[in-house]
């Protein structure tokens, strides 16, 4: 039996209690300065820094296997990771070198405008409106891109990075400070279905990036980008400390508060589901908005859906049917544009139908068009409201059921940059029907 | 609450002479009152809804491991802990209904229950590990052996579960564990302190299983696919690294009796039928033959197609609108 190439001396370094990188072997210096990071400045390696970052907060002493990018290749290593005082030893043996992947992994073709990420964060494609000379292809992304700091040492990247997370909206800048970015990527799996990397999108933004925006110094800006991070910012903290007091963590309550307390709760997600919706609205609203022409199955987008509201379903004691699961129904859309319409249509199904009830999704495709539908049983909408619901701020006179009146106009917008529709059908039995139409994919 | 939940929790009263009938039935009523409570925490698109003896067993680990902390605490003096002082009020402010911790104590039910069935096909430590011990390269040696030490000792000492924890669930715990000491005097944070100093999560038998692995030759490859030859944490950790599905996440798939999530998970990293029919067949001797759907599509679903089942199975209410 033979010894993978493991037995090398540890190399090690020293993290400080705020992330940086005070002292290290030259193999780890080299491949924190591959990765972008400064001498003396935050530990630019993902997988290492979130590792640091816990071992810092916890002081347990941890080991993991983490993947890194060296300059042109991939390395898995073994990572030991020891408190002292209050900082963190990083030890690494292993260097286990492994071949990038090669872009043309990834399904579909990406269109030009799409950033893509190897496993270890290496730029295998750029938007060619910012790299038309290809100098980005083979760089470290942290290398050329300033990431924003989130305060106590902590880079909010480089976690997402390190869970390999979706990143949505992430503000980045080129490092020469030249132009600001938000960054949306999704994770992505090859064909064995093991993460291989992120795709996604790069959109230009006219302000200067900053950690928390502040009203007054950014000026230009719509709701989206002005508002909408101040509100989400308390909603969430309101949310969260009502559940604390609601769910008793810090001990007995009387019910009638802990009551009040998620009163409090599902108020303040109303509000922050409205920022979102009044986000999204402006942003359908823009010029320059578009969409991905990702392949999108929306069998799978109904199976999603089902998982991520079958909780919601239950508290309602209803549940999620998805039919016809066989056969795969691909489509062209951007696929978190497409979830967002589906989640938006079950959730109205929820919220309106009554309790005991199933909402049932179902595919299909006529060659040319696929299409999802969303069938509830509750009381249904009159025919000559099908065009008004998807009207601006309509509600058809409800109130208090935390409806924006948004959800529907958004989604037939989004629907329609996709060059689909979203239309209700006539409904088969009780309830309503809606149905979300989209090109087929052409195998 | 029926007679049959009371009988239930008397049941497990005399297996836990610390916890008294009444103690029982409030902890029963407060953390784990519905019969699908623990797959709507874990599994809330799988169905995947645990029998009364798995939750029962799931509620067994819990305790374990809250009195294996306060025995930890007691040190010299652990003999003499006979009623678990952390346990109600934990009931109480709802942290055992913290999706992690109920997943780390399903996951060691589920694991007690195979390792019991290997233990009686005479392969409860694997003949991968004991092998691994006449290896050339010390580090391996040394790997294999605290390996055996650790995978018999956590077998046979429960006193030792909260040192199977993974790092950030044990960190949380204690933090949990800390306000208790603020609000309840229950415990005291600055003993707290000294007992997670002395938790090293790399001697944890998953930690180990995944390191011996990280180290050793591809040529080990198809014994991984066997448990009785491999022994249920390099088998664990093996399919973990090729599937991206946790160690305990895959536990909890496998269950104590085979399921279609069973073989999915398997799928997930590739295995073959004729080697997914075998594991079956060592883990699960006493149940019957697997259904003639799962044998003839076993192959026809792909591997990615099975990543995305589990993923799917295994997904949590991320997105709530």
């Amino acid at each position: 039996m033979s010894l993978r190439p493991f037995l090398t001396i540890p190399v090690e370094g020293l993290v400080s209690a705020t992330g940086k990188l005070l002292k290290a072997d030259a193999r780890l210096l080299q491949l924190h300065f591959d990765a972008g990071g400064e001498d003396q400045g935050d530990l630019a390696i993902p997988g290492l820094a979130a590792i640091a970052a816990f071992v810092s907060r916890s002081a347990i002493r941890i080991e993991r296997r983490v993947r890194v990018a060296s300059e042109d290749h991939d390395i898995d290593l073994w990572v030991e990771a020891l408190p002292e005082g209050d900082m963190v030893r990083l030890r690494l043996t292993g260097w286990r070198e492994r071949t990038v992947l090669e872009p043309e992994v990834y399904e579909p073709i990406q269109p030009d405008d799409t950033l893509l990420l190897s496993e270890a964060f290496l730029i295998l494609r750029a938007p060619a409106d910012l790299d038309n000379e290809g100098r980005l292809i083979g760089r470290h992304f942290a290398s050329e891109f300033a990431l924003t700091d989130g305060g106590e040492g902590n880079v909010p990247m480089l976690d997402l990075l390190a869970k390999r997370a979706r990143i949505s909206d992430i503000g980045v800048s080129l490092l020469d400070a030249t132009q600001n970015f938000l960054l949306n990527l999704e994770p992505q799996t090859g064909p064995d279905g093991g993460f291989i990397g992120y795709s996604g999108k790069l959109s230009p933004i006219v302000a200067p990036l900053t950690d928390t925006v502040d009203a007054g110094q950014v000026e230009g800006l719509g709701f989206g980008k002005q508002f909408a991070p101040i509100l989400r910012q308390p909603l969430s903290r309101i949310i969260a400390n009502a559940e604390t007091i609601q769910s008793r963590l810090r001990g007995p309550l009387r019910e009638a508060y802990a009551s009040y307390a998620q009163d409090i709760a599902n108020a303040a997600r109303h509000l922050a589901e409205l920022v979102t919706d009044l986000e999204d609205l402006e942003a359908i609203d823009r010029a320059d908005f578009s969409v991905a022409a990702d392949s999108v199955d929306l069998v799978d987008i109904a199976r999603r859906v089902s998982g991520l509201l079958a909780l919601k379903a239950a508290d309602n004691q209803m549940v999620i049917a998805v039919d016809g699961e066989g056969d795969a129904t691909p489509v062209i859309g951007e696929f978190r544009r497409v979830l967002q319409i589906v989640l938006n249509l079950v959730m109205n199904a929820i919220r309106y139908g009554p309790g005991g009830s199933t909402v049932t999704l179902t595919t299909g495709s006529d060659g040319v068009q696929g299409w999802i539908e969303v069938q509830d049983v509750g009381k249904g909408i009159d025919p000559v409201d099908a065009d008004r619901i998807f009207e601006k701020f309509e509600r058809l006179g409800r109130t208090g059921d935390g409806g924006s009146g948004l959800g529907l106009y958004i989604s037939r917008r989004l629907a329609r940059f996709m060059h689909g529709d979203l239309v209700l059908m006539q409904s088969t039995g009780q309830g309503a029907r809606f149905r979300l139409t989209l090109p087929v994919k052409i195998a | 609450m029926d007679a049959d939940r009371l009988q239930t929790d008397a049941q497990l009263t005399s297996d836990v002479t610390a916890l008294s009938i009444e103690a029982a039935r409030r902890h029963y009523l407060a953390t784990l009152a519905s019969r699908g409570d623990l797959a709507h925490v874990l599994f809330p698109a799988s169905g995947h809804i645990p029998d009364e003896k798995t939750q029962s067993g799931v509620r067994m680990m819990l305790f374990e491991t809250i009195l294996s902390i306060e025995k930890a605490l007691a040190g010299d003096d652990a003999q003499n802990i006979v009623h678990s002082r952390l346990w109600e009020p934990l009931v109480q402010t709802g942290v055992l209904r913290n999706a992690d911790i109920i997943e780390f104590a399903w996951a060691r039910h589920v694991e007690a229950d195979l390792e019991d069935v290997l233990a009686g096909s005479a392969a409860e430590l694997g003949q991968l590990p004991a092998s691994l011990l006449a290896h050339e390269d010390a580090l391996i040696v040394d790997l294999a052996r605290r390996l055996l030490v650790a995978n018999h000792t956590r077998r046979h000492s429960r006193s030792l579960l909260w040192q199977q924890m993974p790092a950030e669930l044990l960190f949380w715990l204690f933090e949990k564990l800390s306000q208790l000491d603020d609000d309840q005097r229950v415990v005291r944070s600055d003993q707290l302190t000294v007992l997670r100093a002395s938790f090293d999560e790399s001697q944890s038998t998953s930690a180990l299983a995944r390191k011996l692995l990280f180290c050793m030759d591809d040529a080990v490859a198809a014994d991984l696919r066997v448990p009785a030859r491999s022994g249920l944490p390099l088998f664990l950790a093996a399919i973990e690294q090729s599937s991206g599905v946790g160690y305990d996440r895959l536990l909890i798939l496998m269950g104590s009796s085979p399921s279609p999530a069973f073989f999915m998970a398997l799928r997930s990293a590739g295995f073959s039928t004729n080697e997914a029919n075998l594991a079956f067949q060592q883990l699960f001797p006493r149940a019957n033959e697997p259904g003639p759907g799962i044998a003839a599509t076993f192959d026809a679903i792909g591997i990615s197609e099975a990543r995305d089942f589990v993923a799917t199975w295994s997904a949590k209410a991320e997105v709530q609108p």
